[in-house]
């Protein structure tokens, strides 16, 4: 049937002006109007008024017609039974696919037709965007090759969107012939199918299996199915609207709720990379946000697992910070982009980082809340991807927004726990000031008062040891409060860190190395704290002990936060003071983490500290 | 099998894009033109290398907003300008025959009428080429848009 195109036929009629016909193709016989004499209308057929033929002759001519008549009546009957049934049939499915096929084998059912193929016109309605058939098989199929088009006299159908009906098709002035390995087919009979007012496609019959040729009740039959299929087409398409809605309003509510709750953004971004491309069928899709260093970059990716070939080079981190990017965004309105590799082309650096053909069309949806403008989400595609990009637009740009107010949101809902923390510290801090040292130190005076009213000098030394004691503890609650009032930098933990690295510069001659691994927004509130207590005290000892030349800060935010400090001084030796690292250990701990310190070979030290991130995501 | 939707080019509508006070009325007649049609839009941005910062981009965003979705790629060619003498004149050429070749084969062209390329040089490489003046908003509420 795939090549319906090719058919062609002589002495065609369409059907508003072909001559009525009988199943079997031939003129059907005159009927006389209601009320008329049958006998003489049989007798005018016959010719009777110039040849009088007996009277028995007449009667038996009159009885013939009767029993055609009920012939009739009950083929009828029996047509208009099976047009219910196969009505029946179509409308029981609701996926498009299921009914399309469904309509196609109940058309070839009820005209007898051998082969039955279903059009479906493009969105330009100038040609064919798919073609479903019956009675092709699959090596038949492979052996005609590419699908039509649209062409020749299925495009006449195409163009004219009226029933055709065709004796001998090869003759047809359209017909530009049949492709090698296609069947031959001689009668035809093709039809619209509209849904609502407009022709979705095109119902295509040929080879008439009994009766030879398509018949008048055959196009009453075939026109009577298509208006079923119609609406059972539109019924699927509102079914599929449907799921589709409900399936992205299921994954903007976890999403939100996710981010909502305090769980871990990266990991959302994540999953919505990967919710938004397998809902949209896209083979690519891409989450940029801003990071801490303020540079707009991909931060979540996810790739067709059908497609292994994609993603030869990881995205992430790759910038989408161009001026071009940016007024896509303040554009405030999703775009479907083409990508054929000319210059200007906004995605093909992008195609190319993840493998896929330049080629190809992308969706891209800025998000974004008011005048925050909060990231980009895009989607891409091969270059057969157009009919899904353009239904996805409209679900993505609903899915961009949600996401927008949800980032933002959970963005504004980690700044009111950091500034509640900051209070809290704060209030800490004065109650140490105010009450605790000011008790300890109290309790330092009178014991050194004490130490004159005691002889036994092993009771003064004793004395003087809990007082050096207390002297040891009012200085640490100091430190520690020093600690809680140091306000975090604005912009976060990584100018912070750069800040240490920068003062240790000032004090070692060097410049440490700072590279991150990951995201260090990923770093919960209360872990930042620690992560700048660790890397103060290991520079700090650099700085003070290691006579070191280079050193190098690596902090990595992947499964576990991991802050490792290297250096090529002198190495540490197992009897050197570990008074500040102990502190740390105890902070590893406090998260179930792990904390060491060791010697390299040939020189130098290594810190490790790490602790799991997730559990305090 | 269709050709690829994104390779055929021959039913694209092509609209050029210099940021002048034409650039809005253009994009938004090759957006209605792109949707009659049902054909992509090829945005081509004229570029001019020490001109001013380039416009087009926001202006055609600016002019799809809220129109139902059309294929679009943007474009960008340079046509000379920031050099004198005989060097600026051939990269200025060079410019002119490189956005020629943009349009060749496109179903229709949409330019402004004091763009850098003629109608009648156009009308030999497209299909159809569609002239916007500064004051024509007759071409655009014929095709239903208040520009």
């Amino acid at each position: 049937m795939s090549g319906l195109s090719g058919l062609s036929g002589q002495g065609h009629d369409r059907s508003r002006t072909a001559p009525p016909t009988g199943p079997d193709g031939t003129p059907e016989p005159h009927r006389p109007t209601d009320g008329a004499d049958p006998s003489q209308a049989a007798g005018a057929d016959t010719g009777s008024a110039l040849h009088p033929e007996p009277a028995a002759l007449d009667l038996e001519d009159l009885l013939d017609e009767i029993r055609s008549r009920a012939s009739g009546e009950s083929r009828s009957q029996e047509r208009l039974s099976q047009l219910l049934m196969a009505v029946l049939a179509i409308s029981s499915h609701l996926e498009l696919s299921a009914v399309l096929t469904r309509i196609v084998e109940s058309a070839c059912t009820l005209v007898g037709a051998r082969y039955g193929a279903l059009g479906v016109l493009d969105a330009a309605h100038s040609g064919l965007s798919d073609f479903l058939t019956v009675g092709i098989d699959d090596d038949i199929r492979a052996e005609i090759g590419e699908l039509p088009q649209g062409r020749g006299l299925l495009g006449t159908v195409i163009r004219d969107a009226e029933t055709l009906r065709l004796d001998r098709i090869r003759d047809h002035p359209d017909s530009v012939g049949l492709p090698p390995g296609h069947p031959e087919m001689t009668t035809f009979i093709g039809t619209p199918v509209r849904v609502r007012d407009t022709v979705f496609g095109n119902l295509y019959l040929t080879e008439k299996v009994v009766g030879g040729t398509f018949s008048a009740d055959d196009e009453a039959v075939l026109e009577g199915l298509a208006a079923a299929a119609g609406i059972a087409i539109e019924n699927a398409q509102l079914y599929r609207r449907s799921v589709a809605r409900e399936r992205w309003a299921r994954a903007g509510t976890e999403l939100t709720q996710t981010l909502l709750e305090g769980g871990h953004e990266r990991s959302a971004l994540s999953r919505m990379a990967r919710r938004a491309r397998s809902l949209s069928g896209a083979s690519v899709g891409l989450v940029a946000t801003r990071g801490d260093d303020g540079v707009r970059a991909v931060h979540a990716v996810d790739t067709d697992h059908a497609r292994p070939d994609l993603r030869p080079a990881d995205p992430t981190g790759m910038p989408l910070d161009a001026d071009d990017w940016t007024t896509l965004l303040r554009g405030r309105s999703p775009v479907m982009l083409l990508s054929r590799d000319e210059p200007g082309d906004l995605t093909a650096a992008l195609r190319r980082q993840v493998g896929l053909d330049v080629t190809g069309v992308s969706v891209v949806v800025p998000m974004a809340v008011g005048s925050v403008e909060v990231g980009l989400l895009v989607m891409l595609w091969a270059d057969d991807g157009v009919a899904l990009a353009r239904d996805a637009m409209e679900p993505l740009a609903g899915f961009g927004e949600q996401m927008a107010l949800a980032i933002e949101a959970a963005q504004a809902g980690r700044q009111r726990t950091r500034a509640r923390l900051l209070e809290e510290r704060d209030r800490i801090a004065r109650d140490m000031h105010d009450h605790v040292i000011q008790r300890l130190y109290a309790a330092g005076l009178s014991l050194q008062a004490t130490t004159r009213l005691v002889d036994d000098p092993r009771g003064i030394e004793r004395l003087d040891g809990v007082v050096d004691q207390l002297d040891l503890a009012v200085k640490d609650l100091r430190s520690t409060i020093y600690g809680l009032q140091r306000q975090l930098p604005v912009g976060g933990l990584g100018p912070e860190i750069e800040q240490i690295v920068g003062r240790a510069a000032d004090s070692c001659g060097f410049v440490p190395d700072l590279t991150i691994e990951g995201t260090l927004a990923d770093v919960p509130t209360e872990l930042e704290h620690d992560v700048v207590a660790v890397v103060t005290e290991a520079l700090s000892n650099m700085v003070r002990h290691s006579r070191a030349t280079c050193a190098e800060v690596h902090i990595a935010t992947h499964d576990d936060l991991i802050v490792t400090v290297v250096d090529d001084g002198i190495g540490i030796g197992a009897d050197d003071p570990h008074s500040g690292l102990v502190n740390l250990e105890e902070r590893a701990l406090a998260y179930g983490g792990t904390f060491s310190v060791s010697a390299r070979h040939p020189r130098g030290t290594l810190l490790r500290w790490r602790v799991p991130l997730y559990a305090n995501g | 099998m269709n050709p690829s939707p994104v390779a055929r080019a021959a039913c694209d509508v092509v609209a050029l894009l210099d940021g002048g006070p034409s650039t809005y009325r253009v994009a938004k007649i090759a957006l209605a033109e792109a949707l009659r049609r049902d054909a992509p839009i090829r945005f081509v941005r004229l570029q001019h290398p020490g001109g001013p910062p380039d416009r087009a981009l926001a202006i055609a965003l600016r002019a799809m907003r809220g129109a139902p979705p059309v294929p679009v790629a943007f474009e960008v060619v340079s046509v000379g300008g920031g050099v004198g003498g005989e060097a600026g004149e051939d990269a200025a050429r060079c410019g002119l025959e490189a956005l020629l070749a943009r349009c060749v084969g496109a179903a229709a062209v949409v330019v402004a009428d004091d763009g850098v390329l003629g109608a009648d040089l156009l009308d030999r490489v497209a299909g159809e080429v569609v002239t916007v003046t500064p004051a024509d908003v007759e071409a655009a509420s014929r095709l239903g848009f208040a520009v």
